[in-house]
């Protein structure tokens, strides 16, 4: 377990060190306005991850986990605090900036698998690299390349659909990992998945980028699939127990 | 219940989009219903009306008994509350008529004795000389110019057998006989048709008839004679004693059907106190009768119009019912594990149907009344027409509920079947190959509407053949060729669609491509792989298109040729009718030509009874430079294709004759050949033969509303006859009314003219199909389409976006950025723009040129093809292209909303 986890509280000053943390929430907090009343999503969360490291954020459902993880994937707005990013804040870059971050910074595995129907899983894995605009000889080559990694050679054709979960799975690690992210966010990675398939998702996962020097910050409510990262951070009522 | 019911109403709050789509859907179909049964009723009332007004004399009551008093009959005839006016009339025959002093007398004919009162509440016989005078005669303006009789000169009648002495009485005035035909409405019992006109008139103060010719003419014998089409035999009293009535005709029902029982009714109530000596002869019910049966074929016309407008904008709720079907799946289970049972979940939906139905409804009745008020005017709204509009609100309440019954609650109870039973878990479609295409219904409703045009021909159906004043029989199965042609082009279209999507997917990756760039392919494989969803979007946005752009074709065309029909019957902008004793001469046209607005003025000779042959024909003799500037003429109303052509072949002849196609193959004369008439000089009461040389032939050519069955240059029949050559002067102005006004102003005081133009002319050789306004359901039908279009797209894109907003928030996490989300939307939105508006275009000319085929027998001068009218199609598109501009910034919008984070979480 890596001892960094200590220096994690829901509540106190973030120690300042020299490192340049992949991943850092400064007092990060998100409310939810519903009308009637006001749901507390997250409270002044402060949150490190060092380069490479991998981490599972645990806790009960409705207890902030997929907020915190769409923050740091600067897929939401906080209500207040930071999200820095080898150091910059993520929220004072513009909206175009952020998309270049998505589009080779960060990198998504989600827990539906959330492929694109209607694209074939060669299609789906080299999407990322189109949307960042590189050529189609290049695309073609990194996706089979990715897909040979995680083991669909000879699926470059098929629909999602005609895949199983696990094989839907896979091709969205091949997705994520094809564009090169430094921090992989994956939200229940193995949560529609059996133990078998969650076993071998999981290797696939530590593997990978572990070969590619990735930092994982992964959301799960299974202990079993918390235990595989190098740490292990619990969030309860929107706010970071410290070392579960 | 009333937890149920605020259930019910808190569900279709909470989901705008779905409410919102569907009431649109539902607003538009109740809007288009309200107006379509608002013009069909008004135009019912108006066709009615039409069809009534040529009526000079409305019912004729006929004594057939000599013991009858006409004063009782007049007085018991006005006693009734719906008779406006009555007059009685007398008549007896005269065997010859001759100006006292002269050797030239007449043929036989009749002497009427008419009240002054007569001549001003009919209207259709002006005094065009002299006046009335309680101890005058007058006569016909034909008998005048053939015995030269004037005011103050004195006639002598001679009277059949039994009446030795002549009468003898002076002139005191000449009466206009030019449309004088309701004097002579055959006394048929079988209700035929036709006149017996008779060419010489006198006209005689009912006192002195009854004192001088009465007492005498009653003696002779009563005789029967056949009459009419049918050759009944009717009884003719020596001295026949009628009355004429006025009907007031507005308490008349609008729809004829009952405006005829009314009439029929109201004709055995006159009769009924006088059994047996008195007949009712009812000129109006015959004319309702004919517009009974136009009345009928202009509702098809409308419905038919109308329909697929009204159809596509209910399909569009049903597609609104289609997209929210999954999250109603998803609320239903919810339902029913908080432990709702059957019957509540039923009355859930049902009152969310009951909801539906009475917003949509409210929400139709008062946009069609808005859209009403924006095309028509806010003046539609008097109280005469506020009648008709109670009926179809009424109508197009009864259709939003039935329309949410079945777009709505039936497909909902049936998922809750499905769900109970276990049968369905899911509203997943299973993709299988559907029924009609299996039987290939596409190309059998096609070859259907091919059989029916082809038996229609075949049986001489669009050949025009209706004789004056009937109606035109549209059979109801005619319509079935463009309804058919609609369906299975439709489905055709669907069919290419999906081959084009399937089979077609590498073209259409590359021509995305070639417009989008590297996206582009992402967007043909959504369309590509979606191609029901997108076929629902290309079928309803190019089926709108088709019906928009039909009804543009073929009102454009039907507007033309109906100003081109009136503009054939008066001859040219305005007509003017000299009496027969004018006597005017060409210094007349140049007094025309001077008025102010005229642009120019040609007179034309006409001899209604010259002879060829030994038949009496039409001839009329026109000045080739003024009538070219003045008459309504096209090309295709000459068989060489040129009017200026054929034309200039008369004026390069100066004895040259243009005939009539149907007078050419009667006497089987070619260009060239040489054409013997006999003409007559009302003057010299004689005929003078005359030789002339064909040079050309006409199908139509404009002259009056009688058929000009040959035509001679002016200047060679005038010379040749010893006449002046202007009976009668075409007019060509752009202010009809002004010109019209301003001749009757000029010359009225001294001369009774017969005034027509295009603006007030009815037509008369054909049906009062013609007579229907559909401008106004035009525009608003255009407006409709707009909206139609605008609405199936917007609620596509929507509704694609709904679909697949977890996808596009994917697609955002994993790095595309705002601009290429609406570039893929747009790739979307403008292939099916693209498909949509070249198969609407083409699918819509297809059915308006197969309505304009149908209704060509409606015309005089039959369509020869489709009026393009580039300003009315411009608008149609542009008002389209701004609804699809419309959908997609909607669209776009909601893409700009979407919130990734939440769209990522749902399941």
């Amino acid at each position: 377990m890596n001892p960094i986890l200590s220096s994690f509280s829901s509540s106190s000053t973030p120690p300042m060190s020299d490192t340049l943390y992949d991943l850092e929430t400064r007092k990060l907090s998100r409310v939810f306005d519903l009308g009637e009343r006001q749901v507390q999503a997250l409270q002044n969360v402060n949150f490190r991850v060092q380069p490479g490291e991998s981490v599972a954020i645990v806790g009960p459902s409705g207890g902030g986990k997929s907020t915190l993880l769409a923050l740091l994937g600067g897929l939401d707005t906080p209500t207040s605090g930071q999200v820095m990013l080898a150091g910059k804040d993520l929220y004072a870059m513009t909206e175009p900036e952020r998309v270049q971050l998505r589009r080779g910074y960060l990198g998504y595995i989600f827990q539906g698998y959330d492929l694109l129907p209607a694209l074939s899983v060669l299609e789906n894995v080299a999407y990322p690299l189109l949307v960042a605009g590189l050529g189609s000889k290049e695309r073609t080559d990194r996706a089979r390349a990715m897909l040979v990694e995680v083991g669909l050679e000879g699926k470059e054709d098929f629909l999602p659909d005609e895949l199983s979960g696990g094989q839907q799975q896979r091709v969205g690690i091949a997705r994520c990992l094809v564009a090169e992210p430094h921090v992989v966010l994956a939200d229940e990675p193995t949560g529609n998945l059996d133990t078998t398939t969650t076993d071998s998702i999981l290797e696939l996962l530590r593997v990978a980028t572990l070969e590619h020097k990735m930092t994982l910050v992964m959301v799960t409510h299974d202990p079993e699939v918390a235990k595989s990262a190098d740490r292990t951070v619990r969030i309860r009522d929107g706010m970071l127990e410290v070392n579960p | 219940m009333r937890s149920l019911f605020t259930h019910a109403a808190r569900n279709i709050f909470r989901k705008p989009v779905q409410t919102l789509t569907y009431l649109l859907g539902l607003m538009l179909a109740v809007g288009l219903f309200v107006d379509t049964l608002f013009f069909v009723d008004l135009s019912q009332r108006d066709m009615t009306k039409n069809a009534l007004a040529p009526i000079q004399v409305d019912m004729v009551a006929r004594a057939t008994t000599p013991d009858l008093r006409a004063g009782a009959l007049e007085t018991t005839l006005k006693g009734q509350t719906i008779v406006k006016s009555a007059e009685s009339v007398a008549n007896a025959d005269f065997v010859a008529l001759s100006k006292v002093g002269s050797a030239t007398s007449s043929a036989a004919g009749k002497v009427f004795a008419l009240n002054e009162s007569y001549y001003k509440t009919f209207g259709f016989l002006p005094i065009v000389t002299g006046k009335f005078d309680p101890t005058g005669a007058m006569v016909g303006d034909a008998t005048a110019t053939q015995l030269g009789l004037k005011v103050g000169d004195s006639i002598s009648l001679k009277f059949a057998a039994g009446i030795t002495k002549p009468y003898t009485v002076n002139i005191s005035g000449i009466v206009g006989m030019g449309v004088s035909e309701p004097l002579f409405y055959n006394p048929d019992p079988a209700g035929g048709e036709g006149y017996g006109v008779v060419a010489d008139v006198v006209f005689l103060p009912p006192v002195m008839f009854e004192r001088d010719l009465a007492p005498a003419l009653s003696k002779l014998p009563i005789t029967t004679s056949s009459v009419g089409q049918t050759g009944s035999n009717v009884v003719l009293l020596p001295v026949e004693r009628q009355v004429h009535l006025k009907i007031d005709q507005t308490g008349l029902n609008a729809d004829p059907s009952k405006a005829f029982k009314q009439l029929d009714a109201l004709r055995r109530s006159l009769e009924r106190p006088f059994p047996g000596q008195v007949r009712v002869q009812n000129n109006l019910a015959k004319k309702l009768d004919n517009a009974k049966k136009d009345i009928l074929a202009a509702k098809m016309l409308f419905l038919f119009l109308a329909i697929p407008g009204i159809l596509l904008a209910a399909y569009l709720s049903k597609y609104a019912v289609e997209l929210s079907a999954e999250q109603r799946r998803r609320e239903l289970s919810l339902l029913r594990v908080r432990g709702a049972g059957t019957r509540e979940v039923l009355v859930i939906t049902a009152f969310n149907a009951l909801i539906l139905a009475v917003l949509g409804v409210l929400s139709g009745q008062v946009f069609g009344t808005l859209m009403l008020a924006l095309t028509l005017g806010t003046g539609v709204f008097n109280a005469a027409n506020l009648e008709l509009v109670a009926p179809s609100l009424g109508w197009a309440t009864l259709g939003g509920f039935v329309l949410t019954g079945l777009a709505f609650f039936l497909p909902a109870w049936a998922q809750l079947r499905g769900e109970i039973s276990g049968a369905r878990r899911s509203v997943t479609r299973v993709q299988t190959v559907p029924l009609w295409r299996r039987m290939n219904a596409d190309f059998l409703m096609l070859i259907v509407a091919g059989i029916v045009l082809y038996v229609t021909d075949a049986n001489g159906g669009f050949k025009p053949t209706s004789t004056e004043g009937t109606a035109v029989t549209l059979s109801f199965y005619l319509f079935l060729a463009p309804f058919m042609f609609w369906i299975g082009a439709t489905l055709l279209l669907i069919r290419l669609l999906d081959l084009l999507l399937t089979r077609g997917a590498p073209l259409v990756a590359r021509v995305l491509k070639g417009t989008f760039g590297e996206l582009g392919v992402v967007a043909a494989r959504g369309m590509t792989r979606r191609s029901n969803a997108m076929g629902s979007a290309v079928t309803l946005t190019a089926l709108s298109l088709s019906f928009g752009v039909a009804l543009s074709l073929f009102l454009g065309t039907y507007t033309t040729q109906k100003q081109g029909d009136i503009a054939y019957v008066v001859g040219s902008d305005v007509r003017v009718t000299p009496p027969a004793s004018a006597n005017l001469n060409l210094d007349f046209t140049h007094k025309l030509s001077n008025l102010p607005n005229v642009t120019s003025a040609s007179a034309l000779a006409r001899d209604p009874v010259a002879l060829i042959g030994s038949e009496k024909k039409s001839v009329y003799g026109i000045d080739v430079t003024s009538f070219e500037k003045t008459a309504y003429l096209t090309s295709a109303m000459f068989e060489n294709g040129s009017s200026h052509d054929t034309l200039q072949a008369l004026k390069n002849t100066p004895n040259g004759v243009l005939l009539a196609r149907d007078q050419a193959d009667k006497y089987d004369i070619k260009v060239g050949d040489k054409v013997l008439m006999r003409l007559y000089n009302p003057r010299s009461a004689q005929y003078v033969p005359l030789e002339a040389k064909a040079v050309g032939i006409y199908t139509y050519l404009s002259t009056s509303s009688q058929d000009a069955d040959f035509a001679l240059n002016r200047d060679f029949m005038t010379k040749t006859v010893g006449t002046t050559g202007a009976d009668l002067f075409l007019v060509k102005t752009s202010n009809p009314a002004a010109v019209t006004a301003s001749i009757q102003n000029t010359f009225g005081s001294s001369l009774t003219l017969k005034l027509e133009n295009i603006l007030t002319a009815t037509k008369i050789d054909s049906s009062s199909l013609t007579s229907l306004n559909l401008a106004g359901l035009g525009s608003l039908e255009r407006l409709y389409t707009a909206l139609i279009v605008a609405a199936s797209l917007g609620v596509f894109l929507i509704s694609m976006l709904q679909a697949r907003r977890k996808e596009f928030g994917t697609m955002r996490a994993l790095g595309t950025d705002e601009t290429q989300l609406r570039t893929l939307l747009a790739a979307e939105a403008l292939s099916i723009s693209s498909i949509s508006l070249a198969t609407g275009v083409g699918i819509g000319t297809g059915i308006a040129a197969l309505f304009v085929m149908l209704l060509r027998v409606i015309f005089l001068i039959p369509p020869t093809g489709l009026t393009w009218r580039v300003g009315d199609l411009g608008l149609l598109l542009g008002l389209s292209l701004l609804g699809m501009i419309f959908g997609v910034l909607l669209a776009n919008r909601a893409l700009s909303r979407l919130r990734v984070s939440e769209v990522l979480r749902e399941v």
